[in-house]
């Protein structure tokens, strides 16, 4: 916290306060904010004035509301996504477009391992997109890397691991065994690639579960990191243990002065009893402080969409695959639903799907009409297939929607040709509805799934272009200040915290983004070239190490 | 980081591995806490939740936190940290126990699950038990939420205790049992509260398992099913021209009758288009027929046998 009271001078400050839309001066004290105004408003505080902004757009620090700090673990291991991304360092990472980088890519990072024992990790391999099917990541290729050191392949979805022989060898996987997801090339000869809990239990338990969303104190400071460089001042663990290590570690980052973010965190409700959850989200609410809000529950009903898991009403998938699986069984999403909204905890709801959804509309409606709440503000996640008499209904039950429209850019023109096909995919994550019927709306990235970026995901829910260039559903743009707010007070008030942060307005957190240009005189379609210079929190700024 | 595996094949010494699956109020705790009475060797129990098992305070020898250990050598321990978790930590010390029994999650593929044990070779393979609601079943499997788990789940039994039995009359059992076995070779044991001896239900000869066309029609594109059930009496030449003129849409169809003009009673089958009717036993079923009919659309299955 900025202990000295001070005056920030930026070149504009878009508050996302209807009262004072735009400002070019704020006066800090304590780390809230004490007043905006013109140059001329700042005559009458005597306060020192800070112009190393003055050439700056000042926004509301911007809020993930669906993130993982899993985001933070992953830049331990190699990434080799199809896309460039940035790591915590500012480093940019080029994406891995076929075979022979990625190849090129592992052995560069073998050659850092000393101990031979150490598996090397990578992650975000996405197939999909590579031109040449025949050369993948297969055990033979992978050999290339090493014969010897175990190395696992995690993909962009999270649902298929590739591993080199080392590793089947290490976990016992060979070819005399006839299990499921365990795949073979024509020659039925295993190829590295598996499917399935078994083989993956087996492979991932003998690399010591990496990737598996345990929390320490170097994830939550990466994650930290990965926030300044994107804006963001408020993050969101949305499936978290709140067990005591991973709370050691969230306590510890809390509680320090600097830290440059605020953490928002949901409660994992799925592998615990009803009553040991409730036990353990009071016992943890406790912690709360400045940077540091618990109190909310995450369930998961169905999968994801681009796996084919997500649950959907008739016709189905568009390539006529076989409908996704419950997370949950519905009886039992049902009395989870019930227990935790009766015991006054606020629900974020993981629904993909339209029958998804449509299953928790139902049960909503009946707890609602059991149990009425003011102001519960239950949140559905991703919601990405709600139809317009779904919208109505979430409309009157007073929920709040927080869409995945990071899914256009990335997965359209996949969802066009294999999951929804041309019509339903122009309706994935309506935020126009969601508008329009007045839902409360934010947008997020889910990192580690798609990267954390505020400006990407607004400029996705505006444009709604795809990769290849496409436009997916004009009708369902939304403008850019629309965006804007759905990635800060939007988000804010899905987490209950719109009264602390998501706007410039006085008794609010001084937390900022600091930005190099107006995202409202940028042309639409270079929102997501914005530079970022970083953020202010508390009245502190931290640069993005982008800059370094 | 824990350590690697070790590669310390020896089969003579690999710890039997049985899952225990089912649908919700299947009986899966009842059939724990009764496996936790009678136990004459060191379980390891796997389990989703505590707070269900009904265990003897003097029994517990130690309750630390997602493990309880009993004092006749057996534990219990929650997958509340997760189940690859819950398993790697059994996995560690796996040396102190007789069997591994795994309670899957009432959602959950038994067979998947399984998988590990033939992948491990400190732990033998010994079977899916699934139960079965006798009571529920039918309606869960014919409920478009539920009925493609409820499927995979028989699918994947390698035997079949079919709990609550004394909630259904014999002939619901018939046609229960009619029913389980379009979709599962597996054997039938009938019981109330979880009843089943461990030599009965924990050590299974594990089935071969073919593609099921019926279970790929279900999965894939949906299936339903509807019981006729009446008290009226009809010829066997009335039936035979009713089953001969039942169209593509029925893909399966078993049950007994009487008739009017033939003694005794008759089973009817009807597979891969093929109607069949032999004599089941002299004896006259309560019911002139109670048949169940398997087909891809709801609405053109018939509801009664006539013309």
């Amino acid at each position: 916290m900025s202990k000295t009271a001070k005056i920030f001078a930026a070149r504009k400050i878009l508050t996302l306060n209807p009262d004072y839309p735009e400002a070019t001066h704020v006066v800090i004290k304590e780390g809230k904010i004490l007043a905006l105004g013109s140059e001329q408003d700042m005559q009458s505080w005597d306060l020192p004035i800070d112009h190393q902004f003055s050439d700056k757009v000042l926004m509301p620090g911007f809020v993930e509301a669906h993130g993982h700090a899993m985001c933070g673990e992953t830049w331990r291991y190699t990434y080799l996504g199809y896309d460039q991304q940035f790591d915590p360092e500012g480093k940019c990472w080029p994406g891995i477009i076929n075979q022979q980088q990625a190849i090129e890519r592992l052995k560069a990072a073998e050659l850092l391992l000393t101990d031979p024992q150490t598996p090397l990790i990578a992650w975000q391999y996405d197939p999909i997109f590579w031109q040449d099917q025949q050369k993948l990541l297969d055990r033979w290729a992978l050999d290339q890397v090493s014969a010897t050191r175990p190395i696992l392949v995690m993909h962009a979805s999270g649902h298929i691991i590739n591993v080199n022989s080392a590793l089947l060898g290490l976990a016992n996987l060979n070819e005399t065994l006839d299990i499921e997801g365990l795949m073979r090339n024509t020659q039925s000869q295993l190829t590295g690639e598996l499917r399935d809990l078994a083989s993956q239990f087996a492979v991932l338990r003998a690399t010591g579960n990496p990737l598996c969303g345990e929390v320490d104190l170097g994830i939550l400071e990466q994650y930290a990191k990965l926030a300044t460089n994107v804006g963001v001042t408020t993050a969101s663990e949305l499936y978290a243990s709140l067990d005591d290590d991973s709370m050691s570690s969230y306590k510890t980052v809390s509680n320090q002065d600097d830290f440059p973010l605020r953490f928002y965190t949901a409660q994992n409700a799925e592998t615990l009893s009803i009553e040991q959850g409730l036990a353990r989200l009071q016992d943890a609410q406790q912690h709360c402080n400045d940077k540091l809000y618990i109190g909310s529950c995450k369930l998961i009903v169905d999968g994801s969409i681009q796996s084919f898991t997500a649950r959907l009403e008739w016709p189905g998938y568009h390539n006529g695959v076989a409908n996704g699986a419950w997370k949950q069984a519905p009886q039992t999403m049902r009395q989870m639903i019930h227990d935790y909204h009766k015991a006054g905890v606020q629900l974020h709801i993981h629904v993909n799907g339209d029958q998804a959804i449509e299953l928790v509309l139902d049960i909503l409606e009946d707890v609602l009409s059991q149990y009425p709440r003011a102001d519960h503000r239950h949140t559905l996640q991703h919601c990405q297939l709600a139809s317009e008499a779904q919208y109505k209904r979430i409309a009157k039950l007073g929920l709040c929607v927080n869409l995945f429209s990071n899914h256009l850019y990335y997965w359209a023109d996949q969802h066009k040709a294999l999951t929804m096909g041309t019509y339903r995919v122009q309706r994935m994550n309506a935020a126009a509805s969601a508008l329009k019927h007045k839902v409360p709306l934010a947008i997020h990235s889910d990192a580690p799934v798609t990267p954390l970026n505020p400006l990407f995901s607004a400029w996705c829910a505006v444009n709604r272009i795809s990769r290849s260039g496409v436009v997916h559903g004009q009708s369902q743009q939304i403008s850019v200040e629309q965006a804007l707010h759905a990635l800060t007070l939007g988000a804010a008030y899905t987490l209950k915290l719109d009264h602390l942060i998501g706007s410039i307005e006085v008794g609010k957190f001084a937390d900022f983004a600091v930005l190099d240009d107006d995202p409202l005189q940028v042309d639409k379609h270079a929102l997501k070239e914005i530079n970022v210079w970083g953020t202010i929190v508390s009245g502190v700024p931290h640069q993005s190490a982008c800059r370094n | 980081m824990s350590n690697p595996l070790q590669v310390t094949s020896n089969p003579e010494k690999a710890v039997p591995f049985t899952v225990i699956g089912g649908f919700l109020g299947a009986g899966k705790t009842s059939l724990i806490n009764h496996l936790l009475k009678t136990a004459s060797q060191r379980y390891a129990i796997l389990v989703n939740d505590f707070g269900a098992l009904n265990i003897d305070e003097k029994l517990i020898a130690e309750h630390n936190g997602d493990t309880i250990a009993l004092a006749n050598g057996c534990i219990c321990c929650s997958l509340a940290a997760g189940f690859s978790q819950g398993l790697g930590l059994l996995l560690d010390k796996i040396e102190q126990f007789d069997h591994v029994i795994i309670e899957a999650s009432g959602i959950a593929n038994p067979k998947r699950i399984q998988d590990i044990a033939r992948i491990e070779p400190r732990l033998k393979a010994c079977g899916n038990l699934v139960l079965v609601d006798a009571s529920a079943l039918m309606q869960h499997a014919q409920d478009p939420y539920t009925d493609q788990l409820i499927h995979q789940q028989i699918d994947a039994a390698d035997m079949l205790l079919i709990n609550k039995q004394s909630l259904i009359d014999c002939h619901a059992k018939h046609l229960l049992s009619d029913y389980l076995a379009q979709f599962s070779q597996a054997p039938q044991v009938f019981t109330d509260w979880g009843h089943a001896a461990p030599s009965q239900v924990l050590h299974l000869p594990l089935l071969n398992r073919t593609p099921n066309p019926l279970l790929e029609q279900l999965v894939n594109h949906g299936l339903s099913s509807k019981v006729l059930k009446s008290d009226e009496i009809i010829s066997s030449h009335k039936f035979d021209q009713w089953a001969s003129q039942l169209t593509g849409n029925i893909l399966r169809g078993k049950g007994l009758l009487t008739f009017s003009d033939r003694a005794g009673t008759w089973l009817w089958q009807l597979s891969a288009g093929q109607s069949t009717l032999r004599p089941f036993s002299d004896e006259t079923v309560e019911h002139s027929y109670a048949l169940i009919l398997i087909g891809k659309q709801k609405a053109l299955i018939p509801n009664t046998i006539e013309l």
